[in-house]
């Protein structure tokens, strides 16, 4: 399996040498564990309103392009 | 209660990548980063992006019991002459992706025009299938995906990428 793979959390990044670690922290960022369902973040709380068909939408696929004439 | 699930990205050589979770954007440029800067790595006009290894990760099922059918899209445009390709496909799915180091080089993988609209049905598989599901936490294929720009390309534009799934209670 993948086992070399290093785990980072996008929202504090911080690193963790496993899954499990990343799991468990409490992170400073969110302020949540990533799987506490008692301290949902905000965008979590929507998408459990809407049960059957829930949008996780990761904000921006930013499109940054130099000016070609720059 | 819902699953909980977040956006996972990997990135660097194969040999040794790193997964970064609950990602907190997925911007698209000259450099192989999870939450890049798009103005210290912009995309060159006749520059691909730097592909996108992303997965939708079940951290937990909650009192779920399956998670299926994930469809992913894009809204919003690009300018004229950037093109977004993905492996995500409702008609073509060729399996799961086996994560290789990204590249800027045009990819093999990324091939399949981003759906602009929700697709009618899955587009991104579980475990290589469209048909597949999670009964577990566990995590989906990858979703690779690129920009590809001509010279003609211009700077900035910003759009959002979606994912959908059916949860089951
Ligand atoms: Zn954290």
């Amino acid at each position: 399996m993948r086992t070399k793979v290093k785990h980072i959390c996008g929202q504090c990044e911080e690193s963790f040498s496993s899954e499990l670690a990343y799991l468990k922290h409490l992170c400073p960022a969110s302020g949540r564990t990533p799987r506490n369902l008692e301290t949902l973040s905000p965008k979590t709380k929507v998408a459990s309103v809407l049960e059957k068909k829930i949008l996780a939408a990761v904000q921006m696929a930013r499109v940054a392009k130099k000016q070609y004439n720059a | 209660m819902a699953a909980t699930v977040e956006i996972d990205e990997e990135n660097g050589k194969d040999s040794s990548p790193a997964l970064t979770h609950n990602i907190g954007n997925s911007n698209m440029g000259s450099a192989d980063a999870a939450n890049l800067n798009p103005i210290a790595s912009p995309i060159a006009p006749g520059a691909n992006s730097f592909e996108k290894w992303q997965l939708l990760h079940v951290v937990d099922m909650g009192t779920s019991s399956k998670i299926e059918n994930i469809r992913v899209w894009r809204s919003g445009s690009l300018g004229a002459n950037a093109i977004h390709l993905t492996n995500a496909s409702i008609s073509d799915y060729r399996g799961e992706a086996k994560y290789r180091t990204p590249t800027d080089d045009t990819s093999p993988y990324a091939i399949f025009p981003m759906p602009t609209s929700i697709p009618g049905s899955a587009n991104l598989g579980i475990g290589g299938s469209l048909a597949g599901s999670l009964t577990k936490s566990g995590s989906s294929d990858f979703l690779v995906h690129q920009i590809q720009t001509t010279e003609a390309a211009l700077a900035g534009s910003t759009t959002v990428m979606n994912y959908s799934y059916d949860e089951t209670a």
